[in-house]
């Protein structure tokens, strides 16, 4: 004797309750495609001042900034970003050069100002040791 | 009726599993301050981590008040100002440093961390704009006053003092590390499971990555000025701290490069054959410690780290080769984009 618990309406609404499942995991998994970008974050004093996507930067810019005393000049391009320069003693934040992968960051300790850029990370470490 | 429900609870369940996913991999909070003279950055999984992270700041303001010697009046100033007169009153945490410092020290016979090498940092302008060379007599007559055991600490009550005149502490060695202990305790106190802070280049971390694997610690390449690293190590809750000659450094008149580390028994820069040392061990403050072992040169700080007994290192010598101690078999990962590097596992 076969017994029917289910019928064909019932497997459709359970197919259909699946796909939407699936739909809403791959939604809160896979970031919209503006997320994709990488973003350029400059920081004050721990406090965000500018925030940029880097693939949208059309002409070169240079971003002046005073901080702490220190005169500093930002320079933004098309996927990349750097300290251009400081009138800061040891220079460590121009000499870090550019900034153009997810992670990437420089820091210019007497201004007290981070750049750093943010995205999807290709196997970049958490963090470094220094 | 049954069959409804049923379906409704698969639904609920499916839709419920799709959502928590979502959740685990949430972003985390990252945020950066300067505090402890350096820049901090605190990468938070889990919630309130905003509020985590500010009590975080709060902590480390009050520390680098107490610890460093550039705030007047701190404990560590209050120590050296009363060197050779007796008994100072100390904060717990000043007395928590001071002890894990001695401890550190003793392993060494003081050759590598020795807190009192504060009148040689003072006298080479470390940490300041206008590091210099001083003469060879005067260094002569300030090494008398580098010894760790002059640091007398009574813990009933609650003070600790200096026991010669003109001794002059330099946390500078451990702070940061004891300061990344605090952290990870304010971390657990909160229920988090998956936090990690970078205090100027020490990383300490809490648990694994919110997706259960080791977090990955970048160890950087001590030739290049752009951050790059030569490879990294897979920890869980533990620290990883590095102590080289290219954090701060500077040229003399006569071009000479000299690293900002002062050997406690020569008195001048550490010259050890090694550009750097990355220990890693859970206690934060006994890896900054140790990472004086740079100051002993790979054999020297290899011994050093085996009398500790629960560290391993990462050596990098002069002549580019990279000694991985044995207990770091599986978990180091070399990755040297410059390929001027030679990796060598050990045992």
């Amino acid at each position: 004797m076969r017994i029917r618990t289910f019928k064909k309406g019932d497997f459709i609404l359970i197919l259909v309750i699946a796909i939407g499942a699936a739909l809403l995991f791959v939604w809160n998994h896979y970031p919209a495609s503006g997320q994709h970008q990488v973003f350029a974050v400059i920081t004050q004093d721990g406090q965000v001042v500018r925030e940029v996507s880097l693939e949208q930067l059309g002409e070169l810019e240079d971003m002046e900034l005073q901080s702490n005393g220190v005169d500093l000049t930002i320079r933004l391009e098309r996927g990349r970003i750097r300290f251009s320069a400081s009138t800061c003693p040891d220079q460590i934040c121009v000499h870090s050069g550019w900034l153009s992968q997810a992670g990437d960051r420089a820091v210019c300790l007497p201004a007290k100002v981070v750049v750093k850029v943010l995205g999807q990370s290709n196997g970049a470490p958490d963090s470094v040791a220094y | 009726m049954k069959k409804q429900i049923c379906i409704l609870l698969i639904a609920l369940a499916l839709l419920g599993s799709a959502g928590s996913c979502a959740r685990q991999s949430a972003k985390p909070l990252e945020a950066d301050n300067f505090v402890l003279g350096t820049i901090v950055t605190q990468t938070i999984y889990g919630n309130a981590a905003q509020q985590v992270a500010d009590d975080v700041w709060t902590e480390l303001n009050r520390l680098e008040a107490l610890l460093t010697v550039n705030a007047s009046g701190g404990d560590a100033n209050l120590l050296n100002a009363r060197a050779g007169q007796g008994l100072v009153p100390m904060e717990f945490d000043t007395l928590q440093v001071l002890e894990s410092a001695r401890k550190i020290s003793a392993l060494s016979q003081g050759r590598a961390l020795d807190i009192t090498v504060g009148p040689l940092v003072k006298a080479w302008g470390i940490g300041t704009d206008h590091a210099q060379v001083p003469s060879a007599q005067l260094i002569r007559e300030l090494l008398p006053l580098v010894n760790y055991q002059d640091v007398r600490i009574d813990r009933d009550q609650a003070s600790a003092e200096l026991t010669q005149a003109g001794q002059m502490v330099d946390l500078g060695g451990i702070a940061k590390g004891y300061a990344g202990d605090v952290v990870r305790d304010i971390y657990r106190q909160h229920g988090l499971t998956s936090a990690f802070i970078n205090i100027g280049g020490n990383v300490v971390t809490l648990g694994a990555r919110p997706d259960g694997n080791p977090w990955h610690i970048g160890i950087q390449n001590p030739r290049s000025e752009t951050g790059e690293i030569v490879g990294y190590v897979s920890v869980v809750n533990q620290a990883v701290v590095t102590s080289g000659d290219y954090q701060r450094y500077f040229f003399a008149e006569n071009g000479q490069r000299y690293c900002h580390i002062i050997d406690p028994t020569t008195g001048y820069p550490a010259e050890s054959g090694l550009m750097s040392v990355t220990v890693i061990t859970e206690s934060s403050t006994d890896a900054d410690g140790l990472s004086k072992a740079f100051i002993l040169g790979l054999e020297g700080g290899r011994e050093l780290l085996r009398s500790y007994g629960q560290a391993e290192g990462v050596f990098i010598t002069t002549d580019k080769k990279i000694y991985v101690t044995p207990g770091l078999r599986g978990d180091f990962h070399f990755e040297d984009a410059s390929h001027a590097y030679t990796y060598i596992q050990e045992g």
